[in-house]
């Protein structure tokens, strides 16, 4: 009993982070209708950045995150400038092999600079013990980071003139350039939001994991699995389905094992996807 | 103000417009007319940017408009209510009006801009929350327009504004035209209701197949018994 609420304290926590992680993947599908494929190699990249900074040259690691989610942004922007823009309107198979090269060079580039080796920062962060739930400071401190800064987004996407014309283009972008909207602007944003994200999500990792090159495969298949279990581009509906994912991995973990738990994970996935093809809350529209 | 010379188009393999000169004066509403595929939406289209002309020129106060983006053409002050409104589904009513102020100068007047729609249109004040995807189609249309208006354009092109309502909304929407119309604005407006379009307009052109059959003031129209009959139903 006292496991599965700790388990379930832990998937609500790991939930929390993976919504952040699918965020980004999710806001580039609904407004420029690309997935990206290469999402969890630019966190694995974004810690790389991360880690150069800080245990490398000895920046602050508060430092080093904020110049690591720059750098971040920018690859963002370069993705867009480089493969999505002369993309656009190219067949979708084309994307997504251009979009899924970037995996290698991703990839192969980390491995050319930093090596096989396993890299991480030491930082000393004590378990919390309250009552007969014990819960790791890091896990919280990337679930609460991790909530504000998607309240951000979500005030950012609500209140702004700018967050506003991000979700008209996702909408009916056509409507959006009677507007006065330029899409050519917004995908630049979509694309550098996204890309800070990934330097986000990469600093709230620094504290539970340490980084290799094929760190980020598993985390654009799992990101890629939650926007399409929520319906993809429907925000909220990722939110939701990383919650999910997040308590099915650390309930099913507690109760078999590990690797039972991500068979688990994908045979819900799977089953849901068979009921639900557009996701849980997906309009059901192939766009 | 505005105007199309020469203006050759084609929708996909299919010659929509054939070497079409029209022109909207300044504080006027300018209708045109005609049945379904007769090019009518394609006009638009081209004035606003979205279909590229094969040849020909659009001017806008003396500009040449049809070589720029469509976000571009709508800075100058061109609106365009496309045919069914064209909601972004999901946004707010508010929402929905706050994107129609997304142009630089719109902003910086929006409480001023917003105050003055919701007066024309106080329904809009009451929904201001509702998802837009939920209203009905007239409301739907009402807020269209009131979008479009929230940018402040010198010109509001509206494609078919009565398209799918029902008559007695069809009466609500031209009775805002006219409104819209007596404060000042100069329209462009496609229909295929041609009696009520006749009623606001200052002067009418009537398409067939992508070329200009007739055009003049309701005068015109009124006296000619062969376009009313053959054309208009009338």
């Amino acid at each position: 009993m006292e496991q599965l609420l700790n388990a379930l304290i832990n998937g609500i926590l790991l939930g929390g982070v993976l919504a952040l992680l699918a965020f980004g993947l999710n806001l580039i599908f609904g407004v420029v209708k690309i997935i990206h494929m290469a999402y969890g190699q630019f966190v694995m990249l974004g810690f790389y950045i991360i880690y150069f900074f800080c245990a490398t040259l000895g920046l602050p690691i508060t430092m080093s995150v904020i110049i690591g989610v720059v750098i971040m942004a920018l690859f963002g922007a370069l993705t867009q400038l480089s493969l999505i823009k002369p993309l656009l309107s190219a067949p979708r198979v084309n994307q997504l092999l251009a979009l899924a090269s970037l995996i290698i060079i991703v990839e192969n580039l980390a491995m050319f600079i930093w090596g096989a080796d396993y890299r991480g920062i030491p930082m000393d962060m004590p378990i919390i013990e309250i009552g007969t739930v014990f819960i790791r400071s890091s896990y919280l401190f990337a679930f609460i980071g991790a909530l504000a800064v998607l309240g951000l987004l979500y005030l950012f996407l609500h209140s702004t003139f700018t967050g506003l014309a991000i979700r008209a283009v996702a909408q009916d972008m056509e409507v959006a350039k009677l507007m006065g909207v330029n899409p050519g602007l917004i995908y630049y944003i979509t694309l550098m939001t996204g890309g800070a994200l990934t330097g986000v999500v990469a600093a709230f990792f620094v504290p539970i994991y340490t980084v290799h090159p094929h760190f980020g495969s598993s985390f654009t298949i799992m990101a890629f699995i939650i926007v399409v279990l929520g319906g993809m581009g429907n925000l909220l509906g990722g939110f939701i389905s990383a919650f999910i994912i997040g308590i099915v991995t650390s309930v099913a973990a507690v109760l078999t094992t590990t690797e039972v738990a991500d068979i688990v994970v994908l045979v819900i996935f799977i089953m849901v996807m068979l009921v639900r093809p557009q996701g849980i809350l997906g309009k059901g529209v192939a766009t | 103000m505005l105007k199309v010379e020469n203006v050759t188009a084609f929708y996909g393999e299919f010659q929509a417009l054939s070497n079409i000169t029209l022109e909207v004066k300044a504080g006027q509403t300018t209708i045109v007319l005609g049945p379904n595929g007769a090019g009518k939406t394609t006009l638009l289209k081209s004035i606003c940017g979205l279909e590229k002309i094969r040849s020909g020129a659009v001017y806008f106060e003396n500009q040449r408009i049809d070589t720029m983006n469509t976000h571009k053409i709508a800075e100058l002050g061109i609106a365009l209510v496309p045919e069914g409104g064209r909601l972004f589904p999901n946004l707010s009513v508010y929402e929905n009006l706050k994107i129609g102020a997304y142009l630089h100068k719109a902003r910086k007047n929006f409480q001023e801009t917003i105050e003055e729609i919701y007066s024309l249109f106080p329904i809009l004040k009451e929904r201001a929350k509702q998802i837009a995807g939920s209203m009905s189609g007239g409301e739907r249309q009402m807020l269209a327009v009131a979008r479009s208006l929230m940018s402040k354009p010198k010109i509001l092109i509206l494609d078919e504004p009565s398209a799918g309502l029902a008559p007695k909304i069809i009466l609500h929407m031209f009775s805002f035209v006219e409104k819209i119309k007596k404060s000042g604005y100069s329209i462009l407006l496609v229909e295929q209701n041609a009696m009520k379009a006749l009623q606001v307009a200052d002067y009418a052109y009537l398409f067939e197949s992508g070329k200009i059959v007739f055009e003049g003031g309701q005068e015109d129209f009124d006296k000619n018994e062969y376009i009313k009959k053959a054309y208009l139903g009338l």
